[in-house]
């Protein structure tokens, strides 16, 4: 990069600029290393105003930037651009303010998720998107990836609990949207934002909405001889009209990692679940028996209800530490993170069953039951000639199975760059062309993290409607991938 | 018997274009374990300060991978990041994937102490540091001079004066920590009795600072086993020597290696059947004896066998039903984990069983337990500016707590825990936490505690 | 327009292309056609044509709520049509092992819940005129009802929309999956957009169990006290502030000639027997200072009764923050008292409620408005007119100082509807 563009970065940040090699290294992936991009630099703000001014330089010299938070995402989000900058927002980590009667805290993008639920829990309060990367992540993140965690079937995701941003535009300008009151006349542009995986803007402030603890929870863990069996107790639950605060099933490789990693203590079962009800203590009280009966009727043949909060921790600490543990039973492993309609569980998992066993690979089965978000983990030894490739492309072809059956590519890791060129299996052409009609709107010149999400960047003067194929395409001269 | 594996004076570079020579490089293996997910960024303190990922456990782990690859050397900016690590082991804690990530630090920082020639005031304050802290008789001469310097209040005169800004970090560091220097303090005698019926026979660590400025931290530490039914056994009370922790820790591969063998030795004679230590940092070095001194066929075995038998005094404790009686203690005490203890260790619980045999006592969690203080060895010393920015985090946290007085695990943490208090302007007290069992044992009371500075 | 008229007429069908006529009156304009299209297809030919004919489309369900929004902007120079999803009213599925349903536009709200309701299910909400609004209309104004505070409004009970576009594509965002991040969310940004990007042809939604009992309690403050307000008001944040799951919190309050106004809270739970019935001893403990009163009929649907009573009137919607609704109440007394107007209102405890003004004339009822969005808009909230005398209209925006993302706003909309064929003017801004 020009030593007076970085001069003017200086002039920004200060010392917060990473200019040397080995250090931006470290920044060319986030939590998914199958990709790997070196940035030009590496820009810590520490304010809204540094954060403005970089992208204004960005906007006038045309340099393409990726917003970065913790570097945990999975589907490669944070994923440095060629020839651009990474602007990591890890020193904006401030909670604003927390306004308890209104339910309401502000947060700076850098500010980790669990820390929210921690600076209002003595009030009673928790912040619900519960993501398992929750220690870590960032609400930033969380904003841009929308993301959910094993609570969200009762609370919703992010864009439930976003009220209001602050944003810095691609332009360089800084808006704000929607407003901590309800229902702000106008297009739900915080609707829009969250979820868009960075390519509108940088959200420099959040409002977020904060949720009542409720009066009881109360958790339930029960052990069956298959996934089938577990999975028809699933729908059994929700058939029964109950809506449990979280339904989480492990198979029983996932289960051998979890154990192997954080020793829960969960009994070695086909398939484990792990069901959460809370609300008013009477009502808990009358629907765990429910359930209970429920598994039994399906098959459980252990059931424990947690005696204690100490208790509940561990249930849920392996199913928490479950991707990363399987680092203890496989030296590599692709995570993936489709979704299916529930009615579709039973017959996907045997489908990935065979499949598995048609790569010779194994693949350990980690699902959001609740709401359908399977993580299926591809197990694999790099280190063996083309297993990466028979990996990557059974994980593919798991997506695939999930877009036939009606589901999505995605749940809650975001498309990114990982996903991208799978984008067209769920969508026509027209509607990834509409779609992008809203990133022309906010980001004409394809500045804020270009080439994620959308398979082929559409250019900004391009039509909607059915795809005109270029003369030199039909003439067969040029090829768009 | 054959040779012990020496060290070579140059080894070789162990792949055409590693950053590392042949001996020992951080393992590949074990770097292949870390998945990069991250779950370390926040347990991790230099991460806390600053946000950057070459300042965190992934990224150093990061940079250790590009090493091996031949992709960056060991170059200025390589060795500033291992060095900002405190090896403090939260990130081991938090780790899913139970990356061994003690194993990869410490070899890359012997790596660095053999092939990276240090700039010249770093290199001599180093120089200086490890000829000096473990060895206990050169220590032992420093009690002279210190005592005058602190009795005729001339360092009261110099915090004051402000002519501490003028010196150079690291010794305005140095001053700020340096400790009380002690009452002459009876010799502890080789063997103590075991009170009552004998339950075991066990050896006792009296380490280097702990020894020479906290004598009563060890004499406390004898009562209270031999009150608890121990046979203590204390070889070499004069001159016990250094365990190594100090060296391992920062990459003096050699010297750390002869003091364990000396170490082993000298325990071995006196067939215990545990070695207690009471300093947190010496404990979780001793029980990585036999990884330490794996190549050395006249060593290893022992090694192994040394290492099962190391103990944290709070463990030797909680595993023992209380005999003593303890007599009450009216106190609010803020028990600081030392890093050493609840991450390297995995010892978090044993400290606070032991203290609530005490009736009466009230132990106050304190917020953000397991981030470090900052003492982290010699971190304190080499890296001031951040070593105060944790050590005053920690103070603060402590101090919301409101405690009569705080207790840890080991002696550098009691330093920097000090000093930080002393400049945070608060007079609460900080001890070892075997003073409290002790002085409840003996049936002193809580204010003979509160009078220790 | 005449080949337009034509155009339309051959892809709908003679009989379902039609002159406009007073009753199809949008404030007091009457369009030229109305189109009735049958399918999502012909919507979106039936919308290019047109856009292509530079005509400009009003998108209608079951006009209940036609007269939201600014008056259209028209020139005098291009023509106007309604197009109609009175067709297109199908519920296309109703997967009810996976709790989703698919619906056309369409589709009345009732339809769509009498649908559901044979498996035990709902949609849950509660909009206006249930009987004839049409999902599509729900969509585009984002009205919501008392079931917000437990279940959150449109937002997040759809997960898929199919937009007509001006130029005539169709596109699906979203699915039929709760949980999904695939692409965009374009289901947000259609709803309570006024039709103004895109005709919504097809939504799908995630759905709830029916209850299996529902309770209500009402109480009323004691007479005529101010303390006895208060005592209701807070009564109110407590309820939001303590861990129960209400389905319902709703304040009525309405002016009178004497200064005892009324005022009366309503709480509603759901689920199982025992649980109804601990939250109600609960709630009953909490407001030990109200005195309880018989839930009124329908008292649920107490928001439709505002649209009834003396003229001139106005109906607006407002929002703030919970703690301001007290303040925001002494505000509307404080605007109606001289010359004295009256007033009714229905809010909900999350903040969100509608007013009626009532006035001698237009003139005080304008500057009631005026001053109280203002107020309103400094604490930041909002003030919506849903319906007034159209001079007020010609006069007042009727959704309130634009924010600085109206430019952003702009853009997308010229993105969308380059022409500007859909509702022109009748949005934020005068988007």
């Amino acid at each position: 990069m020009e030593a007076r563009i970085l001069d003017q970065f200086r002039a920004i940040v200060g010392r917060g600029l990473i200019t040397e090699t080995s250090q931006l290294h470290t920044y060319e992936c986030d939590g998914l290393t199958n990709f790997r991009v070196l940035p030009q630099a590496v820009l810590l703000p520490a304010l809204t105003a540094e954060v403005q001014a970089i992208v204004q330089i960005c906007q006038r010299e045309k340099i393409p930037f990726v917003a970065r938070g913790s570097g945990t995402g999975l589907s490669g989000g944070a994923l440095p651009v060629d020839k651009g900058i990474v602007i990591s927002l890890a020193r904006m980590n401030r909670i604003l303010e927390v306004d308890l009667l209104n339910a309401r805290v502000v947060a700076e993008p850098g500010v980790i998720n669990a820390d929210v639920t921690q600076r209002v829990a003595p009030h009673g309060y928790f912040y619900a998107p519960d993501p398992s990367s929750q220690s870590v992540c960032s609400i930033g993140g969380n904003v841009a990836e929308n993301s959910g965690g094993a609570h969200c079937l009762k609370y919703g995701f992010t864009t439930t609990h976003v009220l209001a941003l602050e944003v810095v535009l691609p332009d360089g300008s800084i808006v704000h949207l929607g407003s901590r009151a309800l229902d702000r006349p106008g297009y739900d542009l915080p609707g829009i934002f969250v979820g868009s995986e960075g390519t509108l803007g940088i959200a420099t402030k959040v409002v977020l909405r904060i949720v009542k603890k409720p009066a009881v929870i109360q958790t339930l863990l029960a052990a069956f001889n298959t996934t089938e069996e577990a999975g028809a107790a699933v729908s059994g639950i929700i058939g029964a009209g109950m809506l449990p605060a979280a339904i989480e099933m492990m198979d029983n490789l996932a289960i051998q990692a979890a154990e192997a990693s954080v020793h829960a203590g969960y009994p070695d079962c086909g398939g484990l679940l792990l069901v959460e009800l809370d609300g008013p203590a009477a009502e808990v009280e009358h629907l765990i028996e429910e359930v209970s009966a429920i598994c039994t009727q399906c098959g459980a043949w252990e059931i424990r209800v947690a005696q204690s909060e100490a208790e509940r921790a561990v249930f849920w600490k392996g199913r928490k530490a479950a991707f990363a543990a399987m680092g203890r039973i496989s030296p590599n492993y692709i995570v993936q993170d489709g979704v299916i309609p529930r009615t579709a569980l039973p017959k996907v998992l045997s489908e990935i069953e065979r499949m598995s066993a048609a790569a010779g690979l194994r693949v350990a089965n980690v699902f959001h039951a609740g709401d359908g978000n399977l993580h299926p983990l591809v197990l694999y030894d790099g280190r063996i000639a083309g297993q990466e490739e028979r990996a990557m492309e059974l994980s593919i072809n798991i997506l695939r199975l999930c877009v036939q059956c009606g589901g999505s590519i995605t749940g809650e890791h975001g498309v990114g760059e990982e996903k991208k060129m799978m984008m067209g299996e769920m969508f026509a052409e027209p509607d990834l062309a509409t779609m992008q009609l809203v990133r022309c709107a906010f980001d004409p010149e394809q500045l804020s993290n270009p080439g994620k999400v959308f398979p082929r960047t559409r250019f900004c003067a391009e039509r909607t409607g059915p795809y005109q194929p270029h003369p030199l395409e039909v003439a067969g001269v040029a090829q768009f991938f | 018997m054959a040779e012990p594996a020496s060290i070579p004076a140059n080894p070789l570079p162990s792949a055409r274009s590693s950053a590392f020579d042949a001996h020992h490089p951080p393992s590949s293996d074990l770097i292949n374990e870390c998945v990069h997910c991250g779950f370390c960024l926040a347990s991790c303190p230099t991460y806390a300060l600053w946000g950057e990922e070459m300042d965190s456990p992934r990224g150093r782990i990061y940079l250790m991978k590009l090493g091996l690859d031949g992709q960056v050397s060991l170059d200025a900016t390589f060795v500033h990041h291992m060095d900002n690590c405190l090896g403090c082991m939260a990130c081991m804690t938090a780790c899913p994937s139970g990356v061994k990530y003690d194993k990869l630090i410490e070899a890359t920082r012997a790596q660095i102490e053999r092939n990276y020639p240090r700039p010249m005031p770093d290199g001599i304050l180093r120089r200086m540091i490890f000829e000096i802290f473990p060895r206990p008789d050169r220590l032992r001469l420093l009690l002279g001079p210190l005592r005058i310097y602190q009795r005729s209040g001339l360092q009261s005169l110099v915090r004051r004066s402000g002519l501490l800004r003028l010196l150079p970090a690291s010794l305005r560091a140095m001053e700020n920590l340096t400790p009380s220097a002690p009452q002459k303090a009876a010799a502890l005698p080789e063997r103590l009795p075991a009170q009552g019926e004998q339950r075991m026979r066990v050896g006792v660590l009296l380490g280097c600072v702990q020894s020479v400025f906290f004598p009563e931290v060890n004499a406390a530490t004898a009562r209270v086993l031999a009150a608890e039914g121990c046979e203590v056994m204390i070889p070499n009370p004069e001159n016990q020597g250094c365990c190594g922790a100090l060296m391992i820790h920062a990459g003096e591969e050699k010297a750390a290696l002869d003091y364990a063998r000396r170490t082993i030795d000298a325990f071995e004679r006196a067939a215990v059947d545990a070695i207690v230590i009471n300093a947190a940092g010496c404990g979780s070095n001793m029980k990585e004896y036999g990884y330490l001194l794996r190549d050395d066929p006249n060593y290893s075995e022992r090694a192994k066998v040394f290492s099962a038998k190391c103990r944290d005094v709070s463990e030797v404790l909680a595993a023992l039903e209380p005999r003593a009686p303890r007599h009450p203690l009216r106190l609010k005490v803020a028990y600081q984990d030392a890093c050493h203890l609840q991450h390297a260790q995995g010892v978090k619980m044993q400290p606070r069983t032991v203290l609530a045999t005490i009736p009466e006592l009230q132990i106050l969690e304190t917020a953000e337990a397991a981030l470090c203080c900052g003492s982290a060895g010699i971190y304190n010393l080499v890296r001031p500016g951040p070593a105060k920015e944790l050590g005053d985090r920690k103070v603060r946290n402590v101090l919301a707590t409101a405690p009569d007085i705080v207790a840890t695990g080991n002696p550098g943490c009691v330093l920097q825990l000090r000093s930080g208090l002393r400049q945070a302007g608060s007079d609460v007290p900080v001890v070892h936490m075997i003073e409290v069992v002790d002085a409840s044992i003996r049936g002193l009371s809580p204010e003979s505690l509160l009078k220790k500075q | 327009m005449k080949t337009a008229w034509n155009d339309l007429r051959a892809v709908v069908g003679a009989g379902h292309v039609r002159a406009g006529s007073e009753l199809d009156a949008v404030d007091v304009f009457i369009p030229q056609m109305v189109v009735e299209p049958a399918n999502a297809e012909e919507i979106a030919h039936a919308l290019k044509i047109a856009t292509d004919a530079g005509l400009r489309v009003i998108p209608c369900g079951g006009t209940t709520k036609r007269d939201w929004g600014n008056p259209l902007r028209h020139d005098g120079q291009s023509g106007e049509l309604i197009l109609s999803t009175r067709r297109s009213n199908r519920v296309v599925e109703h997967a009810w092992g996976d709790m989703t349903a698919t619906v056309e536009a369409g589709c009345t709200f009732q339809q769509l819940q009498k649908t559901l309701a044979e498996h035990g299910q709902r949609l849950a909400l509660d909009p206006l005129w249930p009987e004839r609004a049409t999902i599509g209309g729900i969509l585009a104004t984002n009205d919501s009802g008392p079931l917000r505070i437990r279940f959150g409004s449109l937002r997040d009970l759809i997960i898929g929309i199919t937009l007509a576009l001006p130029d005539g594509t169709l596109a699906k965002s979203g699915g039929k999956v709760v949980k999904n991040v695939a692409g965009y969310d374009l289901p947000k940004l259609a709803t309570g957009s006024l039709g103004t990007l895109g005709m919504i042809t097809q939504a799908i939604f995630r759905l709830h169990p029916i209850p299996r009992e529902t309770r209500t309690l009402s109480f009323a403050s004691s007479e005529g006290l101010t303390s006895g307000r208060e005592s209701l008001h807070d009564l109110v944040l407590a309820i939001q502030d303590c861990n129960m799951v209400p389905t319902g919190v709703q304040m009525r309050a309405a002016s009178s000639p004497t200064e005892n106004e009324l005022h009366e809270v309503d709480v509603r739970f759901e689920g199982t027997t025992a649980g109804c019935e601990a939250q109600i001893e609960q709630t009953l403990r909490m407001a030990s200072g109200a005195r309880r009163i018989e839930a009124p009929a329908d008292v649920w649907n107490a928001r439709s009764t505002l649209w009834t009573g003396v003229e001139p009137s106005a109906i607006c919607k407002f929002s703030l923050v919970p703690t301001e609704i007290a303040s925001f109440l002494g505000l509307i007394r404080k605007v109606s008292r001289s010359p004295s107007l009256h007033w009714r209102l229905v809010a909900q405890a999350v903040g969100v409620g509608l007013l009626r003004l009532e006035g001698n004339d237009n003139a005080t009822l304008l500057s009631a408005l005026e001053d109280l969005r203002k107020q309103v808009e400094s604490r930041g909230g909002s003030l919506v007119i849903l319906r007034c005398p159209l001079e007020i209209k010609s006069k007042m925006d009727v959704w309130g100082s634009a924010s600085d993302a109206l430019p952003l706003m702009k853009s997308i909309k010229a993105r969308f509807d380059p022409r500007g064929t859909l509702n022109p003017g009748r949005f934020v801004g005068g988007i």
